[in-house]
């Protein structure tokens, strides 16, 4: 994995954490709308983000678009340590 | 359904090979108050809850676990993968090894196997919600216990993520558990009610 990947990877977990996060609070919050915008804003920014990885290194998502090869097992998977 | 998504929670990356180690984080991998007993608890109790709240708030807990579950077995499988049979014999991994290897299992540090007997389910959402409060905090306390043997700085950053999420699920549970409360938030979302808590912030 090179670095310009393993960033991505970063900045794509930092979003997912922030909407799991929200998504707990929206749960038991549901009328904060500030929280609500956030989540939104971070949803938009989460699944481009996803669709740029993807269309780069391969889909995180076993049904995101392949291309014209199957791209699931061409990456590493997360628990090992390249 | 469930969608696999191809990254941790949160970075794992351990320094060196510790099998020791890899047995002490086994109590929160396959123990009685570890991550599958949460997220396999928390999945079963929301057909029982009464409203949509609660039964948003299991489901998601139930699948962040599940996450948890893949982080502790990313340590694991780290901290075991390249450990010689040395390493293994002196961390005390060879009762473990002589059955399952390095493979991943469901047991507590103990080598005792996780059985349901951990977990419960009451068709009460009072009893159901105060004991997934208690088994956070139990879950909290066992990451404090992990912590107090680990140098190794990789996993005391994930272990001490794991902790805080711990209190995270909590605090939630604990808001879900006030029912009428959350009946009149959801009721007037413009109310002076919900002013009352922005002001508060």
């Amino acid at each position: 994995m090179t670095e310009e990947q393993r960033a991505m990877m970063l900045q794509l977990q930092q979003y997912s954490l922030t909407m799991t996060d929200l998504a707990l609070y929206l749960d038991t919050h549901p009328a904060d709308d500030f929280a609500l915008q956030r989540f939104e804003m971070t949803a938009t920014a989460y699944h481009d983000l996803m669709a740029a990885y993807a269309g780069q290194f391969g889909p995180l998502i076993p049904w995101q678009k392949s291309g014209e090869q199957w791209m699931w097992t061409e990456q590493p998977f997360p628990w090992t340590l390249d | 359904m469930w969608i696999y998504e191809k990254m941790l929670q949160y970075p794992v990356r351990v320094s060196r090979p510790d099998p020791r180690l890899a047995t002490l984080l086994r109590e929160q991998y396959g123990g009685g108050d570890g991550e599958l007993s949460a997220s396999l608890q928390y999945m079963n109790q929301r057909y029982t809850m009464p409203t949509n709240s609660t039964k948003g708030l299991l489901t998601d807990i139930a699948t962040e676990e599940l996450g948890h579950l893949e982080m502790l077995a990313a340590m694991i499988f780290q901290l075991t993968a390249d450990a010689d049979k040395e390493a293994v014999l002196e961390g005390g991994m060879l009762p473990y090894y002589a059955d399952h290897g390095k493979a991943l299992f469901y047991a507590n540090a103990a080598g005792v196997p996780w059985s349901a007997h951990n977990i419960g389910a009451k068709d009460d959402p009072i009893a159901d919600l105060q004991s997934d409060m208690a088994a956070e905090q139990r879950a909290r306390a066992t990451y404090n216990h992990l912590m107090d043997f680990t140098d190794d700085p990789g996993v005391l950053d994930a272990l001490r993520f794991l902790r805080e999420r711990e209190i995270v699920h909590f605090q939630r549970f604990g808001e879900a558990k006030r029912t009428r409360w959350n009946r009149e938030m959801a009721a007037d979302k413009s109310s002076k009610n919900k002013q009352r808590l922005t002001s508060r912030k």
